[in-house]
C-alpha cells in the first residue's frame, strides 16, 4: 500500500479492541467504526464517482461490505488501510456492473455534496481542483485519485483495474492535462 | 533528449518516478528549456494542490440508519427488487401521470415509481411471509433460514469458509440480535435507533418540501401525496407485522428498504 496511506494508520489498541468487538458481531462497535471511517470513505466514492447520490449508495455498500468481510480482516495492516481497499474495489466493482454510469454528467446539484462541514474554512483553490475532478472523464478522474489524491501507485491502480500500467499513466496524463485547462483562471 | 521526448515523462519526472538514468537526462533538458520548466512547475502545483485536499468529507447526511437496517438483515444484500413483477399484480400502484405519445416521464417520477414498485413489491412479500408465520394444522412453519445470526458467531460473511458459522433460524426458535453493549435484542427493538434517523430525516425532508410545495404543480402534490400515502401503509403494515414477529430479520429488512424507499422519494421530490 502505498506510503501516503500508512503513515496516519498506526493501529491503536483501542481501534484494535473496537474491531475486534465489531468481528464479534457486536453493531455498536461496527458503528463505531463507522463514524470514525465514513468521511474518508465518502471523500473516496464522492471524488471517484463526481455524483453525491451514488456516493452516498457507495459509501453504504462500503459498510456494509465491511461487516460481511469482517472475518477474512486479520489485522496485518490498519482497519483504516483495510477498509479504503475494499472502498476502491467496491466503487470500482460497481462501475463495471453498473456501465451505464460511467458516461454520467456531473450536475450542479451534485457540487453541493462538496461543500458540508468538515471543510476547509477557506476552500477556494481547493472547491475548484474538487470541481474540475469531478469533471473529469471517468477513467481518467479514477486514476488521478487513486495516484496523486490517495496515493496509491500505478502497478497498484493498474492491477485493481485490470490494466497495463502504461495505459494508466496514459489516464493520469489526460487528467491532469484536463485539470490544468480547467483551473486556469 | 529531444524535446518531445522529454515532454512524455514530465508527468513521472515532475512526481520522481522516473528511473536515476533517465531522471538524470530529462533534469539535463529542462535545465536548458523553459518550457518544459514551466511544464513542470505547472504539474508540481496541480500536485500540491491534490495532496492539499482533505482526506475526509462528511457526507450531507447520516448514513448509518441505512447501514445499519441492512446488518441485521440475512446475508443477501438489500431488499431484492426481483419480486416486483408478482408483487405488483397484487396491488395497484397509482400511476404519476398519463402516458401521452411521445412524453417521457421525468427522471424524478421514474425513481419514485421505481422506489414504489419496491415498496408494493415489499408489501406483498410482508403479506406472504405473515402468511407462512400463521400457525399451520400439524405443526409450526419454520421462516426462510437466515444464513448468519451475528450475535451467534460473528458478522455474516458471504462465502465463509466455514459452513458451520450459517445456521438456519426458525419462528419457533426466535434468535436474538445484537444491540449495543452486547444486550440481546429483538431485531425489532435493534433497529429502533435506524428507525429514529430514518422518521428524523422523512421529518427534515417533509418540511423542506414543504417550503417548496407552492412552486409545485397541484397534480404533482397530489400524485406524491398518494404515493406517500402507499409508503406510509407499507411502513405501517411491516411494523404491524413486526409487532406480532418482532424477531423477523425479513421484516425488519422490509421495513428499513420501505423507510429507506420513503427518503429516496422525498429527496427526488424536494430536487425538483
Amino acid at each position: 500500500m502505498a506510503t501516503m496511506l500508512a503513515e496516519s494508520d498506526a493501529p491503536t489498541a483501542a481501534a484494535d479492541l473496537t474491531v475486534r468487538r465489531a468481528q464479534q458481531g457486536d453493531v455498536a462497535a461496527f458503528e463505531k467504526l463507522y463514524r470514525d471511517n465514513v468521511d474518508r470513505v465518502f471523500a473516496l466514492c464522492l471524488r471517484m464517482t463526481g455524483d453525491g447520490a451514488k456516493a452516498e449508495e457507495l459509501t453504504q455498500d462500503v459498510f456494509v461490505r465491511a461487516w460481511e468481510k469482517l472475518a477474512t480482516f486479520e489485522g496485518k495492516s490498519a482497519f483504516s488501510t483495510w477498509l479504503h481497499r475494499l472502498a476502491v474495489n467496491v466503487v470500482l466493482g460497481g462501475r463495471r456492473a453498473d456501465g451505464i454510469r460511467i458516461g454520467k454528467v456531473f450536475s450542479t446539484d451534485d457540487l453541493e455534496a462538496y461543500e458540508t462541514p468538515g471543510r476547509p474554512p477557506d476552500p477556494g483553490q481547493a472547491m475548484d481542483l474538487e470541481r474540475a475532478i469531478a469533471k473529469l472523464p471517468p477513467g481518467a478522474r479514477t486514476v488521478f485519485v487513486l495516484h496523486d489524491v490517495e496515493g496509491y501507485k500505478h502497478e497498484e491502480i493498474a492491477e485493481l483495474h485490470g490494466l497495463a500500467v502504461g495505459t494508466c499513466k496514459a489516464q493520469l496524463h489526460r487528467a491532469r492535462r484536463l485539470l490544468r485547462e480547467a483551473l486556469e483562471r | 533528449m529531444t524535446h518531445e521526448h522529454a515532454l512524455e515523462r514530465l508527468d513521472d519526472f515532475a512526481c520522481g518516478e522516473l528511473p536515476d538514468i533517465e531522471r538524470v537526462r530529462v533534469q539535463r533538458h529542462v535545465e536548458g528549456c523553459a518550457e518544459c520548466q514551466a511544464e513542470v512547475r505547472e504539474i508540481q502545483s496541480l500536485l500540491a494542490e491534490a495532496a492539499a485536499l482533505p482526506r475526509g468529507i462528511a457526507p450531507p447526511r447520516d448514513l448509518w440508519a441505512g447501514i445499519a437496517a441492512r446488518l441485521e438483515a440475512p446475508a443477501t444484500p438489500v431488499l431484492v427488487a426481483e419480486e416486483p413483477a408478482e408483487a405488483v399484480e397484487e396491488t395497484k400502484v397509482i400511476p404519476f401521470a398519463p402516458v401521452r405519445r411521445g412524453w417521457r416521464p421525468p427522471t424524478w417520477a421514474l425513481q419514485i415509481a421505481a422506489a414504489l414498485v419496491l415498496v408494493v413489491g415489499s408489501s406483498a412479500i410482508t403479506s406472504r411471509i405473515v402468511r407462512q408465520q400463521q400457525p399451520q394444522p400439524g405443526g409450526p412453519v419454520a421462516l426462510t433460514p437466515v444464513s448468519v445470526n451475528p450475535a451467534a458467531g460473528g458478522p455474516a460473511v458471504q462465502g465463509a469458509a466455514d459452513p458451520a458459522a450459517a445456521r438456519p433460524v426458525s419462528t419457533t426458535t426466535p434468535a436474538p440480535v445484537a444491540g449495543r453493549g452486547g444486550t440481546a435484542q429483538t431485531a425489532f427493538a435493534a433497529f429502533r435507533p435506524a428507525e429514529r434517523s430514518y422518521q428524523t430525516a422523512i421529518a427534515d425532508l417533509q418540511q423542506a418540501l414543504e417550503t417548496k410545495r407552492g412552486e409545485m404543480a397541484p397534480e404533482t402534490v397530489e400524485t406524491l401525496e398518494r404515493n406517500l400515502r402507499i409508503i406510509d401503509a407499507a411502513i405501517a403494515e411491516s411494523r404491524a407485522a413486526l409487532e406480532k414477529d418482532p424477531n423477523s430479520r425479513e421484516l425488519t429488512q422490509m421495513l428499513g428498504a420501505t423507510y429507506d424507499a420513503k427518503v429516496k422519494v422525498l429527496r427526488r421530490a424536494v430536487e425538483i
